[in-house]
Parts: C-alpha cells; structure tokens; sequence
C-alpha cells in the first residue's frame, strides 16, 4: 500500500498539462531546406497552448485540439532571368541642339537574382497520444508525459497561407527590380507557381514535425529529498525520502490520473 | 530605386561628346575616384578629327562600348578617326560596371563626363517609377525633377503603349543655369536626354546620393 496517493481527474489534468505548456516556452530550429525548385535557409519558433485532456486507462492522456503556436521565417533566391524573357531597350534617337540628332544604343535589361524574405505565424491544432514517463532525473522525480509516434499536422492551411505570403512578398521584392514594369504579374505568379504548394508542404513539414516528434510535457516535478518543518518548536524539521513513484490512469467512476508515492524518513 | 548619377556611368547611361576642333584627342576611362588624376599625354585610347570638308558630308555619331578587362577598363575601339563636327557616344553592355568615367583632352579643349560643359550629352533610362530631384553635385545651381509612372501591368493594351513609348527619349537642355524643361513626367522604362549646350562642368545626379 503506497504512503501517499493522489488522483487527477481530467479538468486537473488539463490545467497541469497547460502549465506544462507554459513551462516548456518556445522552442526554436533553424536550417534549411528545398521550396520547390529552390532552397530556403529558415529559422522556426513553436509553443504549445490549450487542448482537451482525456484519460484513457491504463497509460494513454490523450491531448486532443492541442494548438501549435508556429513562427516561420526564411529566404530564398530566385533568378529571375530564369522566367522573364530577354528584354532590350530599343535604340532611341531624338534631335539635339548642337547636332542633328544622337542615338542611344539597344540596351538589354541584365534580370538580377533576387532574395524574398518571408515571414509567417499561424496555429495548427492536433491530436496526440502521450504515454507516462516516471522517472528519477539527478534529484528530482520527474513525470512526463511522452507523445506515443508523430502526431499528424493538418498543414495544408498554414501551406496555402505560406504560399500567400511568398506571393506578398515576391510582390514587394519584385517592385524594386528595374524594368520589371508589367512583367511583375507574371513574375510573382511564376515565382509561386514554381513553388506551388507541395513546394511549401515539403519545406512546412520537415520544420513542424520536429516540433511534435518526442514532445514531452514534465507534468509534475519533486526532489527527491526534502525537508518538511514541524508545525511548532522544539520539534525538528523531518527530512523526507520519495523512495518510489508510479503513475497510471485509473479508470473508476471517472476517469483519473493517478499518483502513488512511497517514503521514509 | 535608380541610380542617376552621371559622374558614375552604368549601363543604362550613355555619355556623348561633340568634337568641333580638328586635331588629337586622347582619354581615359576610371572610375569616378580616379576622375581627379591628370589625364596621361599618351593614352590608352584616342580620337583623331580630320577638318570637315564638304566630302565628309553630315556629322555623324560613333560609339564606343566600355569594358572592364581585369581590374581596367578598356574603349572598344580604342582609337577612332572622325570628322570635326560629330559626335562620340560611350555606353557599357556590361550591368556588372558599377560606374565609371570618360575623361579626356585634345584641341578643344577637356571633356569629362562626371563635368559636363560643351555640348555634351548624358542619357538614362529609368527603370523604376517615382519622382527623382536631380542636381548638379558638382556645386552648381541647376536642378530638376524626372517624375517616373508605373503602369497597370496586368493591361495588355497598356503594356503595348508602354513597349511604343519606349522608342520615344524626352529632351533636357541645359545652357548656363536655363534647364528646359525643369519637370517631365516619363513611363517606367523610358530614357531621358540631357543635352548640356555650355556649362561649367555640372552633374545631373539625384539629390539623394548629393553629400551635404
């Protein structure tokens, strides 16, 4: 019979893992990889939020609509000779004052290499299975909850959002490029088009995965010695041992995420 | 934005200098730094203007293409004969000059592209839209104003004017302080004239790039 037991029902368990949430922070991963036809150095920050917690006996907390907080920004380079046509100025000649007339020569337009920065936030909602993790870290008693296998992450609406803003910002970079003048439509489209979305799926998802793959919430944390001081003098302050520990999901009237705690003086 | 700057040649500039007195020219081709050296008695590349006779016929435009070979620039041709009289355009093909000089002497006297003074003349095609406050960085009084438009580029009809306006130049002329006229309004791409009648050695640069 363990010396101490607590139990967790589920609305418990929803606020510990969303403080576990809020203990992780941000996690951030930088590095690159292809957009499409191109390749993109990015660097990416992600938070988790919310979810629904349900307990499933024996050793399953399910998170469910659990949000994944994404901050993505990269660059690529885009040669845009590689879609716009050769264009030349044609050959201009105007009369001067002081001759009869001058002649400019056909000058034709150099298309340079450009670089789109592009920024984008949004939330993508899943659903996980975690297992219990309880274990001895250094001095501390540690239970986490360990995601069981990659978690699926409905991309396709950050993907098409993230195709957006490479449209946007493809928009801006091309604006400045000398000569664009009414090529500029057909360059942002080729530009995107290029891409597509299974261009930005395929770098979306190799930078989100991460994130969720191995996720681990530490749920609940406790030195594995501590003192405990005595109500009133001239008792002394008892130091405490948590010799073991275990966690499971119970499963009675409701169902419960429970403790179950062995210890000595 | 564009860079307009005729101190600083690239290749949507041209500069073009009339020859009126017979005899020897000889130039050099820098960047805007080396503008300031003398120009060498014997260089690189020269003009030789024969007299005008009534055979020669009307005056006539030669161009000369810049390129850069190592780290010099280099006149092709080097050496050209024409009549008193025409005129001698210098242009890069290469977008990768980043600006260079046409500095020279002869028999009528200096010639300076970064210093316009006698019947010299400047080009620039613009490439990008917006309103471009030109002075003269070379401290002197003239300025004005190039308004360049944007298009609708998703107007084919547009587009097609916009292709047939690119064949039209818009003239400047510029005589002591007079500059004629002192606000134009081009298309995006279009290519604008500074005919420099007589001056003292002036720029035409955006007053952006002008150290104050």
């Amino acid at each position: 019979m363990p010396d101490i037991i607590a139990a967790a029902d589920e609305t418990a368990a929803s606020n510990l893992i969303h403080a576990a949430e809020t203990t992780l922070g941000t996690l951030t991963k930088s590095g690159s990889g292809s957009l499409g036809p191109f390749t993109a150095a990015w660097f990416a920050s992600a938070s988790f939020s919310g979810g629904m917690v349900d307990l499933i006996a024996p050793n399953v907390v399910r998170i469910a609509n659990c949000q994944l907080n994404y901050s993505l920004g990269f660059n690529f380079s885009f040669d845009l000779s590689s879609i716009l046509p050769d264009f030349c100025l044609p050959q201009i000649c105007i009369p001067i004052p002081f001759d009869g007339k001058l002649c400019t020569p056909k000058i034709c337009v150099n298309w340079p290499t450009i670089t789109i920065p592009v920024s984008n936030s949004g939330v993508i909602n899943f659903t996980a299975d975690f297992s219990l993790n309880v274990h001895l870290s250094g001095s501390d008693w540690l239970i986490d909850i360990v995601v069981v296998g990659i978690p699926f992450l409905q991309i396709g609406p950050a993907a098409a959002a993230i195709l957006a803003a490479i449209g946007l910002a493809a928009s801006l970079a091309l604006l400045a490029v000398p000569f664009i003048g009414p090529f500029l439509a057909a360059a942002v489209v080729g530009i995107t088009a290029a891409i597509g979305i299974a261009g930005v799926t395929g770098l979306l998802g190799p930078i989100l995965t991460p994130f969720v793959s191995g996720l681990t919430f530490t749920v609940y944390k406790q030195p594995k010695l501590f003192q405990v001081l005595p109500p009133a003098l001239p008792d002394p302050a008892v130091n405490i041992n948590l010799d073991a520990i275990t966690a499971v999901v119970a499963s009675s009237n409701e169902d419960e995420l429970v403790i179950s705690v062995d210890i000595s003086a | 934005m564009d860079t307009l700057d005729s101190r600083s040649l690239r290749y949507i500039d041209c500069f073009a200098q009339k020859f009126a007195t017979p005899g020897h020219v000889h130039y050099q081709i820098s960047t805007l730094a080396g503008a300031c050296l003398p120009v060498e008695d014997e260089g690189e590349f020269t003009i030789d203007i024969d007299a005008r006779s009534e055979k020669s016929g009307e005056s006539q435009q030669h161009n000369v293409q810049v390129r850069r070979e190592g780290n010099k620039f280099v006149a092709d041709p080097p050496h050209l004969e024409i009549h008193a009289g025409d005129m001698v355009l210098w242009n890069t093909p290469d977008p990768g000059i980043t600006g260079y000089v046409v500095v020279g002497k002869g028999a009528g006297g200096k010639f300076d592209s970064s210093a316009l003074n006698t019947e010299a003349v400047f080009t620039h095609a613009f490439g990008t839209p917006g309103e471009y406050n030109w002075v003269d960085a070379n401290k002197g009084k003239i300025s004005g104003v190039i308004r360049v438009l944007s298009l609708d580029p998703k107007d084919k009809e547009q587009c097609q004017k916009w292709l047939a306006s690119l064949e039209q130049g818009t003239l400047i002329t510029i005589e002591g302080d007079s500059v004629r006229p002192q606000m134009i309004e081009i298309l995006t791409g279009q290519t604008v004239f500074w005919a420099v009648q007589k001056a003292p050695g002036i720029s035409i640069t955006d007053s952006r790039l002008v150290v104050k």
